[in-house]
């Protein structure tokens, strides 16, 4: 089923004819998902009934109206790299903000910039440093959308110094029912967008909690986020060429620091000590897959070097320094993080030695996200085994170890996973060491059997989360059933409020909650 | 070859867009971000290699037809080679090959060529030349020049002219200048005149492989029979596909270089020195098939296996080890030339917009690539836009009038010529 009689011409009509196609030569490039299972959406089922183009809010809120009117379904997208973009549903269109690209303004006094949802980290990182500031960037890579990111997350390689979630000022935010609603300080008459509250209740709260709506409740074609000092060259300070990139920051200002420790429990205890004496920019436990193909030109490279390095690289933590104020601040951190590396039996790995050469650019990647989707390298398909450990450390570590690393090997026993015995995880410090996130990367191959493994698992962990009345981060969509009962049936309450502002539930109609439990 | 032998890197994308953009460790500005044209003008996903990929996915499992629509999407792209640069920096996929399949795969299904690539095709078939000329005229542009036929006379050296510079009353001056620096320098060197061929790279990039095939290896069989060392040539073009696709073709016999490169080596060893000063700020475009476009081409058949493994295992080239030097260090050598570089340089240089049959089946979308091309020019302060491409040189001199530009738009070998 397509769009309703009428309903292509009134878009049409609005938007210009070469703005918006409904032809499946152009509607298949939205209809493919990588996460063959991942969604309530089998890849390649649907193509949406259309793909639009708008330019501007009005625009977008000209659409939504439209969609109220003949009765059809919509998904804002971003860069387009989640899967809940992919529509479930044949009478769906994209909304694509491609030609909703620029950066609005950036504000160096006050340190935020405004941007449209077509705007990537690396654009808008790009402008920011030419005034000595920049951005926290997305893991997912400094491809994506600024905008999309945030209404999703918002976290980031610098996010132990500049925080996690806490990027978002003032919005644009165009409702389910097409009106327009300005939040953040934007809301306030002739306070423009400089922050992130204003007068009365802040609404920011329904745009996104932990992972945000997915496009679930409308869309925001404007927003404005922080930018933080950045000490560096006005240009990103890479050379090299093609697959072999080096990045080059002067030292005295940026300290890559990775240390081994002798097991894990010291490593965490680091980052607590790291985070107590409030040092460091960023700070993640590595593990080796993640950054032996951050190395990998090709996947048998990948192959070649990882029996051998997965033995040498372990519980390793990556430490950036970043001299903010001055080049004695980086002095001055390193030797507090040499006393909490001796105090823990660390060792830093040597500059020059082959593991520093294989780790070494890690602190591009922190800085602006260049390397991360070299993750799908090593198999073919990649993710996170589960719903994401959101917690304190202590409690991240406790996850990782209590069901996520027992689901993992379940899966390399069956041969789904690429070996792993390191039990290291990709784990973030947050906020000086107040919050964390671990992310136990697992690699499969694009197939059912393994595609299945993985989505089982990923629930699974939701469902052991639930248990263990730990956190149960992204369970995105239909998920939300298996852990809205344990806390307070938060499904329902964020459904109502739904139904509220998009009655019809036709902005992206499953997400955030979708209207029934999942079957079976 | 067919879409099958690709299914696996078409059922692995990710999606991740770094097709659609410069490497984010290379990107200076807002602007000059991307790198993929044909998404910049049409902005739907499906223009980009990640959406044609999605098509060419689809088309794999008959879950759409091909149409017009679908030829349409697959021809608006200028085959810069851009995405395939980036792509590759992140994963073990071939999208440049993917994109020369689905025109092989429209051409099949009698979708392909274009109405308007076929005056081209029909001309090279005819005349063997692309600008419906008579063959008899190939080698007029040299009738002035003593310089041995190769028909007749041996030499180590042949200059292969190829079609535009033959033909191309605004640029034959090219490629006399070229054999005349060449003759001058001491070089034997000579051409092949009317018996000069096309070397097919306008058919191949509309998906005509067969009749691709049938010419290189023509012309692979008389130019080893002709018992050069070397092709030179000053054509972007002809160089890109000489390099990267004739080694499939048949075994050559003999090293090509392009013009730029054999200058370069000229300068280095004092056969040609500079007597004149140029005070100029300039600018260098590299031309797609001299830079990413002309690294060899690993025709590769094999198997993906366990992790996506690659069996056997293949070479793949990553776009920058293609021709970027040379014509720089040509620049350099000329006393007063300043080089002022653009922001997208090298591998992840911006298309001209005339590649891959865009100028002759989308002219407004290829002076709108080379309009965006020629403002990132003028941003660096230069006074002239220089190449080595007929192609390049065509659709940006084009763009040049259009917009009413101050560049100037050079050939190298002009700047050259002028400061000997």
């Amino acid at each position: 089923m397509g769009l309703p009689q009428g309903a292509y011409q009134a878009l049409a009509d609005a938007l210009g004819a070469e703005n918006i196609c409904d032809d499946p030569a152009v509607t298949s490039g939205y209809s493919y998902m990588w996460l063959i299972y991942s969604t309530h959406a089998q890849s390649g089922r649907y193509r949406p009934a259309a793909v639009v183009l708008p330019r501007s809010t009005q625009d977008v809120q000209t659409i939504i109206k439209i969609a109220n009117r003949y009765k059809f379904n919509y998904i804002p997208v971003g860069t387009n790299l989640l899967p809940p973009t992919i529509p479930a549903r044949a009478d769906t269109i994209i909304i694509d903000p491609k030609r909703m690209d620029s950066i609005v303004e950036i504000d160096t006094q006050n340190m935020y910039a405004v941007v449209e949802p077509y705007v990537t980290y690396a654009q808008l990182q790009a402008e920011a440093m030419k005034h000595g500031l920049t951005i926290t960037i997305a893991e997912a890579g400094a491809q994506v959308s600024v905008v999309a990111n945030n209404m999703f997350q918002g976290m980031g390689g610098t996010g132990h110094k500049f925080g996690y979630n806490r990027g978002v000022l003032g919005c644009d935010w165009v409702l389910p029912n097409g009106d327009l609603l300005h939040i953040g300080s934007r809301g306030n008459a002739g306070a423009d967008w400089f922050w992130g509250d204003c007068a009365g209740m802040n609404l920011k709260g329904l745009l996104r909690a932990d992972s945000g709506h997915c496009g679930g409740m409308g869309m925001v074609t404007r927003m404005s986020v922080k930018l933080f000092p950045y000490p560096g060259p006005q240009t990103f300070p890479v050379k090299g060429a093609n697959p072999n990139f080096e990045v080059n920051f002067p030292k005295d200002r940026f300290m890559l620091n990775l240390i081994k420790f002798p097991d894990r429990k010291k490593l965490i205890e680091a980052i607590y000590e790291v985070g107590h004496a409030e040092i460091a920019a960023a700070v993640h436990e590595e593990p080796a897959t993640m950054v032996l193909s951050g190395a990998s030109p090709s996947v048998e490279y990948f192959w070649e070097k990882y029996p051998d390095f997965m033995k040498q690289w372990r519980n390793v933590l990556s430490v950036t320094l970043i001299g903010f104020s001055s080049a004695r601040q980086v002095a001055y951190e390193k030797k507090v993080l040499d006393a909490i590396v001796a105090e823990l039996g660390g060792t830093y790995i040597e500059e020059g030695s082959e593991l520093w050469s294989i780790g070494q650019d890690n602190i591009g990647e922190q800085i602006r996200t260049g390397l991360s989707n070299r993750l799908f390298r090593i198999a073919g398909d990649f993710f996170v085994i589960g719903g994401f450990g959101f917690d304190s450390i202590d409690q991240s570590y406790k996850m990782s170890e209590d069901y996520m690393w027992p689901l993992i090997e379940q899966g390399q026993k069956k041969g789904h996973f690429v070996p792993d015995d390191t039990h290291n995880d990709w784990l973030n410090s947050y906020q000086l060491g107040h919050y964390s996130e671990t992310e136990p990367l697992i690699y499969f191959e694009h197939d059912l059997e393994a595609g299945a493994s993985f989505i089982n698992s990923y629930a699974q962990t939701v469902v052991e989360a639930v248990k263990r009345r730990m956190c149960t981060t992204w369970p995105l969509g239909p998920m939300n059933y298996i852990s809205g009962p344990t806390m307070c049936n938060y499904h329902e309450l964020v459904l109502k409020i739904k139904k509220a502002v998009d009655p019809r539930l036709t902005s992206n109609p499953d997400y955030p909650v979708p209207q029934e439990p999942p079957k079976g | 070859m067919s879409l099958e032998k690709y299914r696996w890197d078409l059922v692995n994308c990710e999606r991740c867009s770094m097709c659609k953009w410069v490497h984010p460790w290379s990107i200076k500005s807002k602007e000059r971000a991307r790198i993929c044209p044909s998404m910049q003008k049409y902005k739907y996903d499906a223009y980009s290699a990640q959406g044609r990929f999605d098509l060419a996915r689809a088309l794999l499992e008959g879950e759409v037809e091909m149409t017009d629509k679908a030829a349409e999407v697959i021809y608006a792209c200028t085959l810069c080679g851009g995405c395939d640069v980036t792509c590759k920096f992140t994963r073990d996929m071939e999208p440049i090959e993917i994109l020369q399949e689905l025109r092989a795969l429209a051409v099949a299904k009698g979708k392909g060529p274009l109405p308007g690539h076929m005056p081209a095709v029909d001309s090279i078939r005819q005349n063997n030349n692309p600008w419906l000329q008579p063959r008899s005229r190939r080698g007029h542009w040299a009738r002035k020049m003593k310089v041995k036929d190769l028909s007749k006379e041996k030499a180590e050296v042949l200059y292969f002219a190829g079609c535009t510079y033959s033909y191309n009353a605004n640029m034959q001056e090219v490629a006399r200048s070229t054999l005349g620096i060449l003759l001058n320098a001491g070089i034997d060197v000579g051409i092949l005149g009317a018996n000069e061929a096309c070397c097919a790279s306008p058919v191949l990039k509309v998906g005509m492989v067969d009749m691709f095939r049938e010419h290189a290896a023509k012309n692979i069989e008389l130019f080893n029979s002709l018992g050069v060392k070397t092709v030179v040539t000053s054509c972007a073009g002809c160089y890109g596909v000489l390099r990267s696709q004739y080694p499939g073709v048949g075994k050559m016999n003999f090293e090509v270089k392009h013009s730029s490169e054999y200058l370069a080596e000229l300068i280095q060893e004092g056969k040609l020195k500079f007597t004149k000063e140029i005070p100029m700020k300039v600018t260098w475009h590299d031309p797609c098939h001299l830079g990413r476009g002309s690294e060899p081409q690993d025709l590769w058949e094999g198997v993906r296996v366990k992790w996506g493994l690659s069996e056997p295992p293949r070479e793949r080239n990553y776009g920058a080890q293609g021709v970027f030097d040379a014509p720089r260090n040509v620049l350099k050598a000329i006393p007063g030339i300043e080089l002022m570089e653009m922001e997208r340089i090298r591998e992840f240089s911006w298309c001209c917009g005339a590649g891959g049959g865009v100028r002759s089946a989308f002219p407004e979308f290829a002076l709108e690539t080379a309009r965006e091309r020629i403002e990132e020019a003028e941003s660096t302060g230069a006074e002239a836009l220089v190449t080595s491409c007929p192609w390049c040189e065509s659709n940006l001199g084009d763009s040049i009038n259009a917009i009413g530009s101050p560049l100037q738009m050079l050939s190298l070998v002009d700047l050259v010529n002028r400061a000997l």
